[in-house]
């Protein structure tokens, strides 16, 4: 039987040589924010160990998760991106002693905007992942992608960005 | 004067030597860091939670770590021995044996390509304490420091065999040298602190605790377990069947606290009460429907915040406790769990339970290479295995120091308080060649870049051998990358963080005339200081960089989609393109330091810390409420087995008195302060005499305020008639032998209002354990033992809290002469008057019946409260206090002796109520960390800190509500409005205090703050050009 499934597979692969354009699937854009302290390390942890995760996510790494402006999180929902996470530290872990909660204190009101504006609130989370959770890392990601994906593409018409200076310059 | 060396050798890289290292190289020091593991970090690194505070622990160690690293001062020396140890104070000669990793050093880059292939497998994990395993090629775990990867010599195919040999091949950077040999090196030194931490044995003995069954850890091995980085990726599973335990067994005291097995410790371990807490507390975090129960023989909870959080874990998590020594575990085969034998002390009787795991808190002992070091310095053992504490005095004055673990059993914040005292030691002795040794790196000068100028961006992306390269098409990322605005060379390289890419990157800079660059590699938590230098090197300001993280984040979590991996790689660049070319250089502010400090308290903490500091040539202004100095300790002190005595301290005060650069202001108290560190505008008020009133500015504060022992409530009728035989503990230990009335029969309580949960709670009455009670309560044994050696003592008592060495032995000496009796709660205690003498009832723990017998003289262990004016001082300060009122330190792991605010210290009781000799060493953590600002006369500013646009601002203070450093002002401004001028308020970033966490600018309602370095502007930016330019159709294959 066990060499029926072989050469089935072998076939399969010859069969898969042949270039074949497939409609490209969703690939939903994810902004997440890392803190310096605990959640970039953990991210870090995560490539070390080498724990998998899809690759939708772009991170902005800023020193403390409280540098996170509501104003971010709704810029970027503003230019298209379907899903924002930031993620701080654990409760009591701030290496800023009280970071991240403000963070949180801010956040359930951003959320409840969110929601009001009429973007399913869940496109938006707040979570903590320690310099030790790589493993959670790599969850966590996979699981907010899913929920991305289900949700699919966020229905806001987008701006495409250019390459601006805050200072204009003379150009040559 | 000896010919004295500015550096210093720290043996053993735990979380004490660490601290030393920092500390030292910031007093002006050079290190040689001596670790005889692969990797620094110690104990810590492997632990998953600290408590009470249940941070994560590599979360705060890891960046100490890389400091070390990092630091241009210290020079590291893993997997190395010292050898032998020559010379005299001052001038040492070290060798050491640094042993071969087969590995280049400079050359290894820590990718991991050669452990993926290398053969051997199998090995058990020293870091996952034999959990895990590993290959012949490894490194000891993904932070180690350094990180690199070392070869397993007796482990090796090819040095055992000549075979194999995969590593070398596979190794790009050519790093694996099978040819190298143990190296010998000679180091100049001038002061060694010794650190070497402890380990945890599982010796023969613990057979009877079925030590080879799977389901039995020690506790360091749980610790590995729960770590979301460990054997099961912090899953808490059986190891032989794979299953959830329902309940778990913390056994504790084992191999410890027992003098009659020779195998076993004679000593507490200190650490191990709250560390079982902390694991059941994890564990209920993890799955609050495993049951854990904790046999302890008394629990000891000995330190700030612990008996609080003991009760925590029994309130709030169910954690249950049960009174009961633990003599015999076997597995019951039957079903495959553990079965318990164990006295049960409430019930008085044998008991069984089962378990599904058993942790053992075992005994934590110091290292072997700890004892060949003592006799290398001719120093022998106590018999319990430590130096003997005359030795440390004696070492003490050969410039050798003893700290963390290797001194005594302490926890982490004892030792982290250690290491900056002796720091803050060598300082003073080796005060006079500081800064010698100290390396200081020439730049050349700064490229100026205006923000008018049209970015130049050069970016160079690593492939990090196939770590990069094996799943990024690194030149399909420069082909994209290179058509991008602003950009004006893009290359790809092997390894940028080589010495030779260094060179490269300053060689570009100036060959295309750039004015910012990126990297595209791995971390910039490890290596963006590297590069930071490298553009200085190159003359362009540090801060006009940005790393991009293409490694960990990208090819190494995305291997098998390479396609969306070289797009992410792409989208990244691109966005922090977005940044960088709005980057602005920015430049440290040096802030002059008045090379003063502030005293307040005159007791020993305060005298500690006076001379220390008057010793390295500071000016100190000692500040007390009292007429004399010596604090509450100075009459008892030479009761207590602590370095120092009370004719000592005398010679201190009085060499304080004349020096120079000492003021003494008695009677005086403090009046206002103003200012933040480097300049503290200070006035004192004198009692009696205004016309003593002072005013003067320091760079440093450090708070030395103590406590004092407050009366019960309890008993009041009692104390009222008889007011010379009811006393708390510190009057008798005040009283001279004479006026203690005459006796027969004593009675010692302690836990007197303290250690209360907080449902009885009241004026007098504490939660929290005053920590010395117990020590204090067995010199007053001995003292009244000394006036009436007939007499009969009973000591009441719930759990002694002491875990320290010499405590323990004098309580067992003690056991012939007094009873010690075990009570439950104090309020099953009765006493009333019965012909002239106290009678008491109370429920005896061991006995189980109550017990009434006559008394005549009455001591009460009552709760230690700070001073009185302590809140209003903290306003003065601005600092905090804790629900106790006590002091709150920044940090209570990691920073026990700093306070949030920079620039003030803390010690002694004003921290919370703790014995002379840890007093002692605080003083001089804080003498050492206030010194550390001071030493070179000036600090640098951050740079990543908030500014405010003043014509936005509306004064309104929310940010400073906010602000956890009170680096944010408010200053008056005069505005000229036509005809009037009027005062506007208007908030001012202080940049010296500045931290740069950003909470401010998100807080500020009008948009009035930004952040340098992550401005609005620039992550706004970042968010636009995250979505795609160009989407790319993917062809799947």
């Amino acid at each position: 039987m066990q060499w029926i499934m072989k050469l089935f597979n072998l076939g399969g692969l010859i069969l898969l040589k042949i270039k074949k354009k497939v409609k490209s699937e969703f690939e939903p854009n994810i902004l997440v924010f890392c803190c310096n302290w605990c959640s970039y390390a953990g991210a870090d942890l995560a490539g070390v160990s080498r724990f998998q995760y899809p690759p939708n996510i772009r991170i902005i790494r800023v020193m403390c998760s409280s540098r996170v402006d509501p104003t971010f999180v709704l810029r970027a929902f503003n230019n298209g991106i379907d899903g924002v996470l930031i993620i701080g530290c654990h409760m009591g872990d701030c290496h800023y002693m009280k970071g991240f909660e403000y963070t949180q204190v801010r956040m359930v009101h951003l959320k409840n905007l969110i929601r009001y504006i009429g973007i399913e609130a869940d496109r938006f989370q707040l979570h903590s992942i320690s310099a030790s959770e790589g493993k959670q890392f790599s969850e966590l990601i996979k699981d907010f992608t899913k929920k991305i994906i289900e949700f699919g593409e966020l229905k806001i018409p987008k701006k495409s960005g250019i390459f601006e200076l805050e200072y204009n310059c003379t150009k040559k | 004067m000896p010919n004295l060396q500015s550096s210093v050798l720290v043996i053993g890289g735990g979380i004490s030597g660490i601290q030393a290292s920092l500390d030292l190289t910031k007093l002006g020091f050079k290190v040689y860091l001596v670790e005889i593991k692969p990797t620094i970090g110690g104990a810590m690194a492997q632990l998953d939670k600290i408590y009470p505070t249940l941070d994560c622990s590599l979360c705060i160690l890891a960046p100490k770590m890389v400091d070390i690293y990092r630091n241009p001062n210290i020079e590291l020396f893993t997997y190395s021995n010292v050898k032998n140890i020559r010379g005299s104070a001052g001038d040492y000669t070290i060798t050491i044996i640094r042993k071969p990793r087969y590995i280049k050093e400079d050359l290894c880059k820590g990718c991991g390509d050669c452990g993926e292939i290398c053969p051997v497998r199998g090995i058990p994990s020293e870091f996952d304490t034999h959990l895990k395993t590993r290959g012949a090629i490894y490194m000891p775990f993904p932070s180690s420091v350094p990180p690199i990867y070392l070869i397993e010599e007796s482990k090796c195919l090819y040095l055992n065999y000549r075979i194999c040999g995969l590593c070398a091949k596979a190794c790009k950077p050519e790093a694996i040298d099978f040819l190298q040999k143990p190296e010998e090196i000679d180091l100049k030194v001038g002061a060694i602190v010794i650190a070497t931490g402890y380990i945890q044995e599982m010796p023969d003995v613990y057979d009877s605790f079925a030590g080879s069954s799977p389901n039995v850890f020690s506790s360091m091995q749980f610790e590995r377990l729960l770590s979301a980085n460990g054997p099961t990726g912090g899953q808490i599973i059986r190891l032989d069947d794979k299953k959830h335990p329902h309940s778990i067994a913390f056994i504790q005291c084992v191999g410890s606290r027992d003098v009659h097995h020779p195998e076993c410790k004679k000593y507490c371990s200190a650490i191990c009460c709250m560390n079982s807490a902390k694991e059941a507390i994890v564990v209920k975090e993890h799955d609050p429907s495993i049951d854990c129960y904790i046999f302890n023989t008394e629990v000891r909870a000995k330190g700030k915040n612990f008996y609080e959080f003991i009760e925590k874990s029994k309130n709030e998590y169910n954690v249950k406790y049960v009174n009961g020594h633990v003599s015999y575990i076997k597995e019951n085969l039957d079903n495959g769990k553990l079965k318990l034998y164990y006295e049960d002390i409430d019930k008085g009787k044998v008991g069984t339970f089962e378990a599904d795991m058993a942790i053992l808190a075992s005994a934590l002992s110091p290292p072997p290479s700890y004892h060949e070091l003592l006799r290398k310095l001719n120093v022998g053992c106590n018999n319990l295995g430590y130096i003997h504490e005359t030795d440390i005095i004696l070492l003490e004055k050969k410039n050798i120091f003893v700290t963390g673990y290797s001194r005594k059993p302490n926890d982490i914040q004892m030792a982290v308080a250690e290491g900056s005292a002796c720091a803050a030691k060598i300082s003073e002795i080796l005060y006079h060649v500081r800064f010698q040794n100290i390396k200081k790196l020439k730049y050349p000068p700064e490229i100026p870049v205006k923000l008018e100028d049209e970015p130049r961006v050069g970016i160079l992306i690593c492939q990090c051998g196939i770590n990069i390269g094996g799943i990024v098409n690194v030149s399909e990322v420069v082909d994209y990358v290179s058509k991008l605005p602003y950009v004006v060379h893009v290359e790809e390289n092997m390894y940028s963080c080589s010495s030779d890419s260094q060179e490269r990157i300053k060689e570009l800079i100036i060959k295309y005339n750039l004015n910012r660059f990126i990297v595209a590699s791995c971390t910039p938590r490890t290596h963006e200081q590297l590069f930071k230098n490298t553009l200085r090197e190159a003359g362009l300001n540090p801060f006009l960089f940005e790393l991009v993280n293409i490694r960990n984040q990208d090819s190494w979590v995305h291997q098998n989609e390479p396609k969306k991996a070289t797009k992410k790689a792409c989208d990244l660049i691109r966005m922090y393109l977005a940044k960088v070319i709005n980057l602005k250089p920015l430049e440290t502010i040096k802030v002059k330091v008045e090379k003063s400090t502030l005293i307040i308290g005159g007791g020993i903490a305060g005298i500690t810390a006076a001379y220390n500091l008057a010793n390295q040539g500071f000016e100190i202004y000692l500040v007390d409420k009292k007429s004399f100095l010596g604090g509450v300790a100075l009459e008892f002190i030479d009761l207590y087995y602590i370095p120092i005595t009370k004719n000592e301290i005398l010679k201190e005060i009085k060499d304080l008195k004349n020096k120079s650069n000492v003021h003494i202001l008695l009677n005086s108290v403090i009046d206002d302060i103003q200012g933040y560190v480097g300049n503290y505008q200070v006035k004192v008020k004198n009692i009696h005499d205004n016309s003593k009133n002072k005013t003067f500015n320091v760079g440093t504060i450090i708070v030395a305020t103590g406590t004092k022992q407050i009366k019960t409530s309890r008993w009041v009728n009692l104390s009222e008639r008889y007011p010379k035989r009811l006393l708390t503990q510190t009057e008798l230990t005040e009283m001279k032998d004479a006026d203690v009335p005459e006796f027969k029969d004593a009675t010692i309580i302690l836990c007197v209002d303290q250690r209360r949960n907080e449902f009885n709670t009241g004026d007098n009455i504490k939660t929290y354990c005053s920590n010395i009670c117990c020590g204090v309560a067995l010199k007053n044994i001995e003292k009244l033992l000394n006036i009436n050696h007939n007499a009969h003592i009973h000591i009441l008592y719930r759990e002694f809290q002491f875990s320290d060495l010499n405590a323990e032995n004098l309580w067992r000496r003690l056991r012939k002469k007094v009873t010690y009796e075990r009570y439950r709660s104090i309020d099953d205690i009765k006493i009333c008057d019965e012909n002239d003498n106290f009678h008491i009832v109370y429920y005896n723990v061991g006995a189980q019946i109550n017990i009434e017998y006559n008394t005549d003289l009455l001591i009460l262990a009552t709760p230690k409260v700070p001073v009185d004016d302590t809140e209003q001082l903290a306003k003065l300060l601005k600092v905090s206090t804790n629900t106790n009122g006590f002091f709150l330190e920044a940090d209570a792991k990691l920073r026990p002796i700093d306070f949030a605010t920079e620039g003030i210290f803390l010690c002694g009781g004003a921290h919370w109520p703790k014995w002379i000799g840890e007093t002692i060493t605080q003083a001089y953590g804080a003498a050492g960390r206030a010194a550390i600002i001071m030493a070179k006369g000036e600090i640098e500013t951050e740079c990543i800190t908030s500014y405010i646009n003043e014509e936005k601002c509306i004064g309104c203070g929310k940010c400073i509500e906010i602000c956890p450093y009170n680096a944010i002002e408010l200053v008056e401004i005069y505005k000229e409005m036509g005809l009037y001028n009027i005062s506007v308020r208007k908030a001012r970033v202080i940049n010296a205090v500045c931290k740069g966490c950003g909470a401010c600018i998100v807080e500020c309602s009008v948009g009035a703050i930004d952040q340098n370095h992550f401005s609005k502007f620039q992550i706004n930016k970042m968010i636009d050009l995250l979505p795609s330019l160009d989407a790319m159709d993917y062809e799947i294959v």
